[in-house]
C-alpha cells in the first residue's frame, strides 16, 4: 500500500483526503454547512494522523498533518481551536516557525475572521 | 507521441481521491475549448522519475456524460473552480502515464491543497489557468513555493486555452 513506509492507517489517510476534498468542493459551491462538516471531520482525522506520524518517527508528516488540521479547523469556522493547534505546533516544531506563521498569515488573508487576534496570539505564544 | 487516456480511469490510477466531480468538470472545461473529443492536451515532461523528459500529446476521452449533468455542474461551480478541478485531472493522468506515479494523500495548507505522490510521499503542487498568458507566472509561483520547503517535489501546471500542461520533478 502507498503508506507502507510508516505504520499509519492507509484507510485513515484515504478517508481524511476524501473529507478534505468534500469540504473544498462544498466550499467551492457555496455550501457552508457541508463545508464546515467535512472540514471538521478532516481536522480531527489529521490530528490523529499527526500523532501517529510523530510516533512513527516522521516529524515532517506530523507537521504537515498538524498544519492541515489547523487549516481545516479555521475553514470550518473554528478559528479559536485552530489558534490553539498552531500555538502547540510552534512549541513542538520550533524550527518550522516561519513555515507555520506563513500558513497562519495565508489563512488570515484569505479567510479573515472578524475580530481575529490570531497573528498576535500566535506571536506571543 | 500521442497517448489516449480515459478520464474515467482516474479513480483506478489514484484511488485515494474522489473523482466524481472532477471528471465531469474536466470534460466541461475541455469541451469549452471548442475542440471535439478526444481532447488534445500538449504535455511537456521534465525529469520525471521513471520517464525522464520529453513531449507528448494527451488525447483525453471524457466518456459519456449527460448534458444535464454538465449543465448543472456549470451552474454550481465558478469557471475558475472548474479549471482548478480540470488541472487536478490532467496532473493525475500525466503522473500516472509518466511512470505510474500515484497521488496518495491530500491535505490542506492554509488556503491551498497539498498533495503527496507515491510511497516516497513527495510534494506536488497543481495549478490550472484558463489563459495561456498566465501559465509561466503560475509555474514560477508553484516552483518557488515548493523550493522553499525543500526535498524532491513535483509541479504540474495546465492552461486550458491552448491547452497545454507541464509536469516536472525537481530533485
Amino acid at each position: 500500500m502507498s503508506t507502507a513506509l510508516v505504520p499509519v492507517s492507509d484507510m485513515l489517510v484515504t478517508v481524511k483526503s476524501r473529507e478534505v476534498q468534500r469540504a473544498v468542493l462544498a466550499e467551492m459551491r457555496g455550501d457552508r454547512r457541508a463545508a464546515a462538516k467535512h472540514f471538521l471531520a478532516a481536522a480531527h482525522l489529521e490530528l490523529v494522523l499527526a500523532d501517529d506520524y510523530t510516533e512513527a518517527g516522521r516529524p515532517d508528516l506530523a507537521l504537515r498533518s498538524g498544519l492541515s488540521a489547523a487549516s481545516c479547523l479555521w475553514r470550518a469556522g473554528h478559528s479559536d481551536r485552530a489558534r490553539t493547534v498552531f500555538a502547540e505546533m510552534l512549541q513542538s516544531h520550533p524550527a518550522q516557525e516561519a513555515e507555520i506563521r506563513e500558513v497562519v498569515a495565508e489563512l488570515e488573508g484569505d479567510f479573515p475572521v472578524k475580530g481575529s487576534q490570531l497573528g498576535s496570539s500566535v506571536a506571543s505564544s | 507521441m500521442d497517448v489516449r487516456l480515459r478520464l474515467r480511469n482516474l479513480p483506478e490510477m489514484h484511488s485515494h481521491l474522489l473523482w466524481d466531480t472532477i471528471i465531469p468538470a474536466t470534460a466541461a472545461v475541455l469541451g469549452e475549448t471548442g475542440a471535439t473529443a478526444p481532447y488534445s492536451v500538449g504535455l511537456t515532461i521534465q525529469d520525471v522519475p521513471g520517464f525522464g523528459s520529453g513531449k507528448m500529446r494527451l488525447l483525453l476521452d471524457p466518456g459519456r456524460l449527460s448534458p444535464d449533468r454538465l449543465a448543472k455542474l456549470k451552474r454550481t461551480y465558478e469557471p475558475s473552480r472548474m479549471v482548478e478541478m480540470a488541472a487536478i485531472a490532467v496532473a493525475g493522468l500525466a503522473l500516472h502515464h509518466t511512470g505510474g506515479h500515484e497521488i496518495v494523500d491530500l491535505a490542506l495548507r492554509g488556503s491551498r491543497a497539498d498533495y503527496l505522490v507515491d510511497e516516497g510521499r513527495l510534494l506536488l503542487e497543481i495549478a490550472g489557468r484558463s489563459r495561456h498568458v498566465d501559465f509561466e507566472a503560475a509555474w514560477q509561483q508553484k516552483e518557488q513555493r515548493l523550493a522553499k520547503r525543500g526535498g524532491g517535489f513535483y509541479v504540474c501546471v495546465t492552461e486550458f486555452e491552448t491547452p497545454a500542461a507541464r509536469l516536472a520533478f525537481f530533485a
